[in-house]
């Protein structure tokens, strides 16, 4: 099957709304990252390799982005256009602050978005877009408990 | 086999049903808890099925549609496990296949109301799975 254009598909990624679209990402995310998901800037192989594993994910967001309710025959909703056109902006903006690529990239049966890393200690790190604009971000130490918050564009939420 | 109307016991194991997108063997936990959460309209909890009341783990794969069948994978769970972790296991009969019961802790309200509790247990029943898988997506 040919693959679609981001044109064909009806995203639009304009500048005006990535700058307003996640303001709190550096905040309240990238400092608090486990230090392996900072790799600085790749050179030579690895940013060959990284650069690749990115565009696994935003592959993977094109198709999430073509899902049709009952995707998984249990009726789960398909996550809305919209909210995975923010998440492409998320992950393009990780990208550009030189976090590692996620592990999994996948949607929920909640109709949200999934972006999951893992580390071979079982620490993970999870950005769980729920609707455009609005994530909770979940980082799970090994051994430790869950920490809990939310990134948005206007503001964020409290820390569980 | 067991008679679905008796009571669960902490020997038996439950079957959940995970889609092959939470599974992945390469990574450090081949499951994501992501496999545990409700769809908004599991105002009960989210579904597992008896393993003691069923032949074989594949039969509980009648209720879903035929061409996603293969696209699951099944991990057994000891029903003693689920309780440590606080969770209860409730029959909920359906008419698809006998056994079938819900975890009424991971209900859609619930999971939405804390999220950092349930995602602890969403992620140990990611790694209770991960260690007991007994069907992979084909």
């Amino acid at each position: 099957m040919r693959s679609r254009s981001k044109r064909e598909r009806g995203i639009v990624l304009n500048s005006e709304g990535v700058r307003k679209m996640w303001a709190t990402l550096e905040p309240e995310v990238l400092p608090k990252l486990p230090a392996a998901a900072r790799n600085g800037v790749a050179t030579g192989t690895a940013a060959r390799a990284e650069a690749g594993d990115w565009k696994r994910c935003i592959d993977a967001l094109l198709d999430i982005r073509l899902l049709e309710p009952d995707w998984d025959g249990q009726g789960a909703p398909a996550p809305a256009p919209e909210l995975v056109d923010s998440a492409i902006v998320l992950a393009v903006l990780l990208r550009q602050k030189n976090v590692i690529p996620p592990t999994e990239t996948v949607q929920s049966v909640a109709g949200s978005v999934v972006l999951n890393w893992q580390w071979p200690d079982q620490s993970s790190f999870e950005i769980d877009v729920i609707a455009p604009d609005l994530a909770d971000v979940y980082l799970m130490p090994a051994g430790k408990p869950v920490q809990h918050w939310q990134i948005s564009g206007t503001g964020f939420g409290a820390r569980t | 086999m067991k008679r679905e109307d008796e009571s669960v016991t902490p020997d038996e194991f439950v079957i959940r049903a995970i889609w092959t997108g939470f599974y992945n063997p390469q990574n450090p936990l081949p499951i994501l808890a992501a496999a545990f959460r409700p769809r908004p309209d599991e105002t009960d909890g989210i579904s597992v099925f008896r393993a003691a009341c069923v032949a074989k783990p594949e039969d509980v794969l009648v209720v879903f549609a035929e061409d996603k069948r293969d696209r699951y994978a099944l991990a057994l769970l000891h029903v003693a496990e689920l309780q440590k972790l606080g969770l209860t296991i409730e029959p909920a009969k359906i008419e698809a296949t006998p056994g079938h019961a819900v975890l009424p802790e991971l209900n859609c309200t619930a999971v939405s109301a804390d999220k950092a509790k349930c995602r602890e247990i969403q992620n140990k029943l990611a790694e209770l799975a991960s260690a007991n898988l007994v069907r992979t997506p084909v």
